[in-house]
């Protein structure tokens, strides 16, 4: 009886707990082996996209022509064949540059963790650039693009570059200067 | 005190050196750069080139992390020391194996890309090899 007594309060506890509202959601904290298999997948991120600069290396930038061609031809979003076909074909030079940059970026940042949550937003936009342009032309599975830009959504949640990278010893000096100045703030978020 | 920064130093840098397996595996060859590593050595032109590659990116990159933890062997460093001095050691590995034997000895070409792969990759390795050797060292103390 005295037994039952002693169920029935816990019983009764819980759900005034319950009916207390919801609580807070724990903070997630991740292991360190959590974190160095980030790591690798950060890097292996970064290689994806270094790699890529084999075949658009300067002067010519030779490869890429084809690629914004086929872009132009079967993006997805009315008007953008126009620009592609009168902006940036008409100044593939300078178009070759950016991209190629931005690319060596993304993979600079991320193999080495230094801003990757920079790299990340780089990524993300040149995946999405080739998500519109390239996804659905044919010969290609549109998830290609898709899991660009999955990756480099994953690596902008993340702070993967905090382990085996260079944002481990950035990221606290960011955090304390970060207190009293709004440039270093922005900057600690991106480490 | 020296053993164990050397032992700290040999496992940091056959990690390293396997991660840069992983690295070199993941190409159009598959695994083709593993047979540029097994053709710094003249160990190429068979079946087993690629796995010989491998296990020489491991010993290697083991190697240099154990002579990492001979220069390091009574210091207590921070861990932004331990990064920069393994970044100085990927770029010894780059001179080393890259400049000297690769390039001067077995004259094996590089395009412009290449040469900007072995560097950053290399630097990559110096970079892993520092974190790991002051994670071994934060994890077991500094004896």
């Amino acid at each position: 009886m005295q037994r039952s007594s002693s169920t029935d309060s816990s019983a009764a506890a819980t759900e005034s707990a319950v009916d207390a509202g919801p609580q807070p959601l724990q903070p997630v904290m991740l292991s360190e082996r959590s974190l160095i298999l980030l790591a690798l997948v950060r890097i292996f991120v970064g290689l994806l996209w270094f790699q890529q600069l084999a075949w658009k290396m300067p002067p010519t930038f030779g490869g890429l022509r084809r690629y914004v061609e086929s872009e132009a031809q079967h993006t997805f979003i009315p008007g953008y064949s126009a620009i592609l076909t009168n902006v940036f074909l008409t100044h593939f030079s300078l178009l070759g540059a950016l991209v190629w940059t931005a690319e060596l970026l993304v993979g600079i940042t991320l193999l080495f963790g230094l801003f990757t949550r920079f790299g990340a937003i780089l990524a993300l936009l040149l995946s999405v650039q080739l998500y519109v342009g390239l996804a659905y032309a044919p010969g290609e599975w549109y998830w290609t693009y898709g899991m660009l830009v999955l990756l480099a959504l994953a690596l902008l949640a993340v702070p993967a570059g905090r382990r085996l990278g260079l944002d481990q010893l950035l990221a606290p000096r960011m955090q304390q200067a970060a207190r009293t100045r709004r440039l270093a703030r922005l900057l600690s978020w991106l480490v | 005190m020296m053993q164990k920064a050397v032992q700290r130093g040999l496992r940091a840098g056959a990690l390293a050196g396997l991660l840069l397996v992983g690295i070199f595996f993941a190409d159009y060859g598959p695994a083709t750069t593993l047979s540029t590593v097994a053709r710094w050595f003249a160990l190429d032109g068979n079946a087993w080139s690629k796995l010989i590659g491998a296990i020489l990116l491991v010993i290697v990159g083991a190697v240099f992390g154990g002579l990492f933890g001979i220069a390091l062997r009574s210091r207590s460093l921070s861990l932004s020391q331990s990064v920069l001095v393994g970044l100085a050691t990927g770029l010894g590995f780059w001179i080393v194996l890259v400049l000297l034997l690769s390039t001067a000895i077995r004259h094996i070409e590089q395009s412009l890309y290449g040469m900007l792969f072995w560097l950053v990759t290399s630097l990559l390795y110096g970079l892993v090899l520092g974190s790991l050797y002051g994670k071994f060292e934060r994890a077991g103390g500094h004896t």
